[in-house]
């Protein structure tokens, strides 16, 4: 079963182009990798906050990080880095052409 | 406690019966609707911006995902702009994917929406599917996949 989808009128944008946009993140990306081992050392677990480049604070929760980007800088590119020695990782393995749809 | 039920029938010779053959080859689904996250909602609305209008579809529910992942085609659609990213392993071996903020609705079930979820990007459009719903969902919820039956139902 699939419900309608609301349709409204009119252009909606979030984004002044979504290149722009992947480069914004790429470059707040490698500001966090660039202050990881600075983060590591006083605020280790906790989320930090990048916007322009610059390491804005450090949260206790994703949430709580992502809320206070959208709040102080609207739509602007943010990117929430993890301060942990070893990065997150996320077990999918369904997403594999197959195994989805698999059967005999 | 919100519980949806969902299931397979068949006519048979000794009347309507649950379909497991059925549920096999399609797996636990439920329709769903992809809507931008209530705080982008906020911000489209302070810059007198439109709202994007919700994609509607079809989840798989993963009890193997880690993760609730969306088709990142949807994603770019609705303008959702990914904010962090993470480390997927698969059993073809591992890449590095983006995040994003999202609601999820269920039309058509009496589930609450999962607002403001971080979900996964990933290429699931040929799956004819919307994404997938993992663990970080069903964390809070009760799963019982009846397989002789033909059905599932999930409580929340």
């Amino acid at each position: 079963m699939v419900s309608e989808s609301t349709s409204l009128s009119g252009e909606f944008d979030m984004t002044s182009s979504s290149s722009n946009q992947q480069e914004a993140f790429e470059r707040n990306r490698r500001a966090f990798q660039d202050h990881l081992e600075r983060l590591l050392a006083a605020h280790e677990g906790k989320y930090a906050l990048v916007h322009a480049e610059v390491i804005v604070d450090t949260f206790d929760s994703m949430r709580n990080a992502y809320e206070h980007g959208r709040q102080h800088f609207g739509l602007d590119p943010i990117y929430i880095g993890h301060v942990v020695g070893k990065p997150d990782v996320v077990h999918m393995p369904t997403l594999v052409h197959g195994l989805i749809h698999a059967h005999l | 406690m919100p519980i949806c039920n969902r299931g397979h029938l068949q006519v048979t010779p000794a009347g309507i019966e649950g379909n497991p053959s059925q549920l096999r080859i399609e797996g636990a689904r439920i329709a769903c609707e992809v809507r931008t996250d209530p705080r982008d909602v906020l911000a489209l609305q302070a810059s007198g911006r439109a709202i994007p209008p919700g994609v509607s579809g079809i989840l798989l529910v993963d009890t193997g995902a880690g993760m609730t992942a969306i088709d990142e085609s949807i994603l770019a659609d609705l303008g959702i702009p990914s904010i962090t990213d993470t480390r997927v392993f698969t059993p073809m071996g591992s890449a590095i994917q983006s995040v994003y903020s999202c609601s999820l609705e269920f039309p058509g079930s009496n589930l609450p929406p999962a607002r403001s979820l971080f979900v996964l990007g990933a290429d699931l459009g040929s799956q004819g599917i919307v994404g997938l719903l993992g663990r970080d969902v069903l964390e809070q919820a009760v799963l019982v996949y009846n397989g002789t039956a033909g059905g599932w139902t999930l409580a929340f």
